[in-house]
């Protein structure tokens, strides 16, 4: 009997023993982070990749490091210049200015809620998000910087210990700087406006006006179809439609897949926080939500790859109080606490 | 003296344990077989090709495919002693180019012999069921996929049994339409498919029996009904009446292609 028990605390001692060695160095211990709402789990996959998990040291670092012009070169340049914090971290501009002044030619994006999200950029050029970060960082047009430059800043200004807190290796990498960002921006969750509390948790202080209610039937039916692409929950559908902005529309997704039937498509915006993130569109070409309106409901244009879930026959006229109706509705979506943090 | 005994018959009780479950193991391998589904499509006479204006419907419409989705549900397997094997479960596939991972659908079954073959073109009632609030999808919410075949009058249910959708040309006008399917004022409104008959087939332990079904998109607006895409116009989501003919039509859209045993 001692005999046994020797021998299992020796294979105890042995086991336990090889965990030691493998595992990473006693310091990196992050705290895995927690949402500070609740995500209504049904209508919300969550895309986080099995080598980024969200720690609170991560995000804090990402945090950092997005509002911070030591990415950029000349440090001219930070996320924020663009990415405002208070509009949603979309930008009221129709452009925004990038190296040197030089105008994008894209809207900023909203970057809410991009952990619901699985392709980035306006013509789906990334299938990740840490993909879409580094490529910002070495755009010509954004922060013109080579990454070089951008770690020797980093450990100039002492970023050492935060990556090691954060990733267990004060080794700064592009690499490490991307998955900080993108931990920061998948804590950027916004699932408590107005719709979120009437219609997931059932709370009777949030209930709809006779308006809201007229235009989220609307946005519901088959005459405003806008469900069938802005999904309800996230707002979106992480797909990409021609919705009819142009009778000859842009490349868009086309320019990326290289394919004639995605030409004109692009991903469909999400409409939270829509009323504050105007103008609208990939080129922000309505600015207001009356203009999109006018849009869908008189304007559309037919070409090729326009969607079917579009009325081909020029739009779904709408009536002047259907209009204002949907655009009720759309103003539920408002996460004023989010927008407050 | 006591200590090797214990230590005699230890080793023996698990040395019948580890072969008992080695054969138990082993015994359950040697029945499992393979099934695997693949769900392919033409229309009519033709291969589906999307985005080209190559077919016509009875109608009188010249028309082209943009879209298709659907799921299939509550397969069933009729082996040769007349007995029916259920396989509890659902499929979603997705046919417009570059989501060609939907196309094939692989279980286990038991090793026999199988003659026939059922299912379901929509969801069945466990796959669909009316929801409010908070609560939990019928199925898996991991899914964008799924979650985007949402049905907007969830006291019905929860998804679009089938998004096929398209554009057609009337007169000088090009026009979209969009056969939606889904359960609408109480009306179920999936399709049962009847027993697909198929040869005798045996499957043996590890191998793999091939079913290739072929879903022909023209049936829904041809046969028995002409499902005139001008009468229903594009939202057809709550007309039961258009519900009706697809429903009607779609009862004899599936073939079985062939099936084979991959050893
Ligand atoms: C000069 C303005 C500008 C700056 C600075 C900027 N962005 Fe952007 N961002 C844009 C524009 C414009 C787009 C849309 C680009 C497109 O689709 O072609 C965009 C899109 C994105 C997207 C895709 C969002 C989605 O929903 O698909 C991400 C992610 C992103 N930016 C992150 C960042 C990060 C991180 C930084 C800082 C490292 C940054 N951006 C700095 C203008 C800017
Ligand atoms: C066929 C799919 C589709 C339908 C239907 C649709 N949308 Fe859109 N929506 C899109 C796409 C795609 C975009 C982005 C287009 C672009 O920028 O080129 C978009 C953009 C928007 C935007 C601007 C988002 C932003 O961040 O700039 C608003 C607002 C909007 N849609 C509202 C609606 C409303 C309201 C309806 C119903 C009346 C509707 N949509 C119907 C696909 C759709």
């Amino acid at each position: 009997m001692k005999k046994a028990l020797f021998l299992l605390a020796l294979i105890f001692i042995f086991f336990s023993c090889t965990n030691n060695d493998t595992s990473v160095s006693k310091q990196y211990n992050p705290t895995p982070f927690q949402f500070s709402q609740q995500i209504p789990e049904r209508d919300f996959p969550l895309y986080i990749p099995a080598d980024n998990p969200l720690t609170v040291e991560g995000v804090e670092l990402g945090k950092d490091l997005f509002a911070n012009k030591i990415l950029s070169v000349d440090n001219e340049l930070s996320c924020t210049s663009c990415h405002n914090p208070d509009k949603a971290f979309a930008s009221n501009n129709r452009f925004d200015k990038g190296y040197k002044g030089k105008l994008m030619t894209k809207n900023t994006m909203s970057l809410t809620n991009l952990i619901f999200n699985k392709y980035f950029g306006w013509e789906g050029s990334h299938s990740s998000l840490e993909e879409a970060i580094l490529s910002t960082i070495e755009n010509k047009d954004e922060f013109h910087e080579n990454w070089d430059n951008v770690i020797v800043k980093l450990l100039d200004a002492g970023y050492a210990d935060k990556f090691s807190k954060a990733f267990g290796t004060d080794d700064i990498t592009p690499n490490l700087v991307a998955k900080a960002i993108a931990q920061y921006l998948r804590s950027n969750v916004s699932v408590n406006s107005k719709f979120d509390r009437a219609y997931y948790f059932e709370d009777s202080s949030a209930r709809f006006t006779p308006l809201e209610t007229k235009g989220y039937e609307l946005f519901l039916s088959e005459k405003g179809d806008c469900f069938h692409c802005h999904r309800v929950g996230p707002f979106f559908d992480n797909r990409f439609h021609n919705n009819g902005l142009d009778a000859h529309p842009e490349k868009g997704l086309a320019h990326v897949t290289n394919e004639a039937s995605d030409i004109g498509k692009f991903k469909t915006g999400s409409l939270r926080n829509i009323a504050i993130t105007a103008p609208y569109m990939h080129d922000g070409r309505f600015k207001t939500l009356k203009e999109v309106l006018d849009f869908y409901s008189d304007h559309v244009n037919y070409s090729s790859t326009l969607d079917p879930n579009m009325n081909h026959e020029g739009g779904i006229y709408l009536e002047e109080d259907e209009k204002e109706a949907i655009i009720a509705f759309l103003n539920t979506l408002t996460d004023e606490k989010y927008l407050k943090k | 003296m006591k200590a090797i005994r214990l230590n005699f018959f230890s080793i023996l009780t698990i040395l019948i344990f580890f072969s008992f479950l080695y054969s138990g193991c082993n015994k359950q391998k040697d029945e499992t077989a393979v099934l695997k589904v693949i769900f392919d499509h033409k229309v009519k006479d033709r291969n589906l090709e999307f985005y080209k204006f190559i077919y016509k419907a009875k109608a009188g419409y010249p028309y082209k495919i943009v879209t298709l989705r659907y799921f299939n549900s509550d397969f069933e397997l009729y082996k040769d002693d007349n007995s029916i094997l259920k396989l509890d479960t659902f499929h979603y596939r997705e046919a417009d180019k570059a989501h060609e991972y939907t196309r094939e659908m692989i279980l286990d079954i038991p090793a026999g012999t199988y003659n026939g073959f059922s299912f379901i073109h929509g969801l069945g009632d466990k796959y669909n069921k009316p929801i409010k609030g908070t609560e939990k999808h019928s199925l898996p919410n991991t899914v964008d996929e799924y979650l985007d075949m949402y049905w907007p009058w969830q006291d019905d249910g929860q998804y679009h049994y089938m998004k096929y959708e398209g554009e057609y040309i009337a007169g000088n006008d090009t026009l979209s339409f969009k056969l939606h399917m889904g359960p609408t004022n109480g009306n179920k409104n999936y399709i049962t498919i009847d027993k697909l008959p198929f040869d005798d087939t045996t499957v043996n332990p590890g191998d793999t029996m091939v079913i290739t079904l072929v879903l022909d998109l023209n049936e829904f607006i041809e046969n028995p009904e002409t499902y005139d895409f001008n009468k229903f116009g594009k939202g057809i989501m709550k007309n039961q009446e258009a519900q009706d003919i697809l429903k009607k039509n779609g009862k004899n859209a599936y073939s079985i292609k062939k099936v084979e045993i991959l050893k």
